[in-house]
């Protein structure tokens, strides 16, 4: 992959590539947002609000958990490039931003992908859209996988990186 | 030749502002292994000092011990008026990219980018922005005759190639300390020359504060003063 030079992202994304982030790496946070982000979707509309509420704490958790897999991964292949980076000057918060930074990105598109998808499964299966619920579910869904991204990012690399 | 050996703790309190890198009862073992036992060493800032020595002796210990790459057993490192001994991992690795530029004798590019990538990362460690990591990153490539390599991965570079750019990576922040272990043992004649030129007073290391561990003669030959170890560590 070439990358533009000076342009504002290209600190963060050349870190990430350092890493041995891949296009592969990126597309399991999407496929696995997209696939949980879009099942809740479906299932929110049939359930009540106690439901919901379990339905996006499992959304989290689900989310989060591949967020850490994927970041402890990285840096169980990577430790000595991040030993290297850091002989140069990298700190944990800048090589924490620039693995948040791409991943959260992906999971952000995954899990908007997967919730328009669950939107368009729940018409076909003959669910009744309200308009204003079904934007609450979508925000609350998505949100909740942003969120889960990052938390699973930040407790994948925050500990490892430090030691 | 100065030896190290004899190097004594000062008789008064020193001046820290006028040394890049001072030691104080320095102790650094590795398990039954001692490498220092009570080392006292002072840089002063602007100078060139070589330190030449048999393999296994030490010297990248101290290269390492200088850049806070390692944490002495014992006493105190203060590097430009700094006691990075009290640092943390974090704190240490922010003022190694704004203070050291390092050559290090293990290679620590990264393989997967480019030349051009690998001399922009301690820019952004720095937090440089990026109009000016360009311009700068540029001119490093013009000055040390690596621009027509800039775009080439440093994985397919050879040996001799990789240490250019490594060296070009300690240069490209400006830093006041440079710190080069064995710096033109993989190059050929030619980039010798390239490095030598650099380290004879160019302006990209004009005022800089200059420590090297090298076998190389002509390289010591540079240096203001020469130190020399000549036990291997046990």
């Amino acid at each position: 992959m070439k990358m533009s030079r000076g342009n504002m992202f290209s600190g963060s994304s050349i870190v990430a590539r350092s890493l041995k982030v891949t296009r592969a790496t990126y597309g399991v946070v999407a496929i696995v947002n997209a696939a949980v982000a879009a099942n809740a979707m479906v299932a929110l509309g049939r359930i009540g609000l106690v439901g919901q509420a379990v339905l996006v704490s499992v959304v989290f958790v689900s989310v989060a958990l591949t967020a850490m897999a994927v970041c402890t991964d990285i840096f169980n292949r990577s430790s000595q490039t991040v030993a290297n980076l850091r002989s140069i000057g990298a700190t944990t918060g800048i090589l924490s931003y620039a693995l948040m930074f791409s991943v959260l990105f992906y999971g952000l598109g995954g899990a908007a992908l997967g919730a328009f998808a669950g939107v368009g499964l729940s018409a076909g299966f003959g669910a009744g859209l309200a308009a204003l619920p079904l934007l609450i579910d979508v925000l609350a869904v998505v949100a909740a996988s942003c969120a889960a991204t990052a938390a699973g990012v930040y407790l994948g690399v925050r500990a490892p990186w430090r030691s | 030749m100065a030896q190290l050996g004899v190097l004594k703790p000062p008789t008064r309190k020193l001046d820290y502002d006028k040394f890049s890198i001072v030691l104080e009862h320095v102790r650094k073992s590795y398990g039954a292994s001692e490498v220092y036992s009570d080392l006292h060493f002072q840089l002063l800032r602007g100078t060139f000092v070589a330190l030449m020595g048999p393999i296994g002796s030490g010297k990248t210990t101290m290269v390492n011990l200088f850049a806070g790459l390692e944490r002495p057993t014992a006493g105190t490192i203060v590097v430009q008026g700094e006691d990075i001994t009290k640092m943390d991992t974090d704190a240490l690795a922010a003022f190694r990219a704004k203070t050291i530029g390092l050559v290090p004798q293990a290679q620590t590019l990264v393989p997967e980018l480019t030349i051009y990538e690998n001399l922009e990362l301690p820019l952004y460690f720095a937090k440089v922005d990026a109009d000016a990591r360009r311009r700068r990153v540029d001119e490093v490539l013009d000055r040390v005759g690596i621009r027509g390599d800039s775009d080439r991965v440093v994985g397919s570079l050879s040996v001799g190639e990789r240490q250019m750019a490594s060296f070009a990576r300690a240069l490209v922040a400006d830093p006041p300390i440079l710190l080069l272990d064995e710096p033109t043992e993989a190059l050929d004649p030619l980039m010798s020359d390239v490095v030598l030129g650099l380290l004879r007073g160019d302006n990209m290391t004009v005022g800089k504060t200059i420590f090297v561990t090298t076998h190389d003669k002509r390289v010591a030959d540079l240096a203001r003063r020469t130190l020399r170890v000549n036990k291997k560590i046990p």
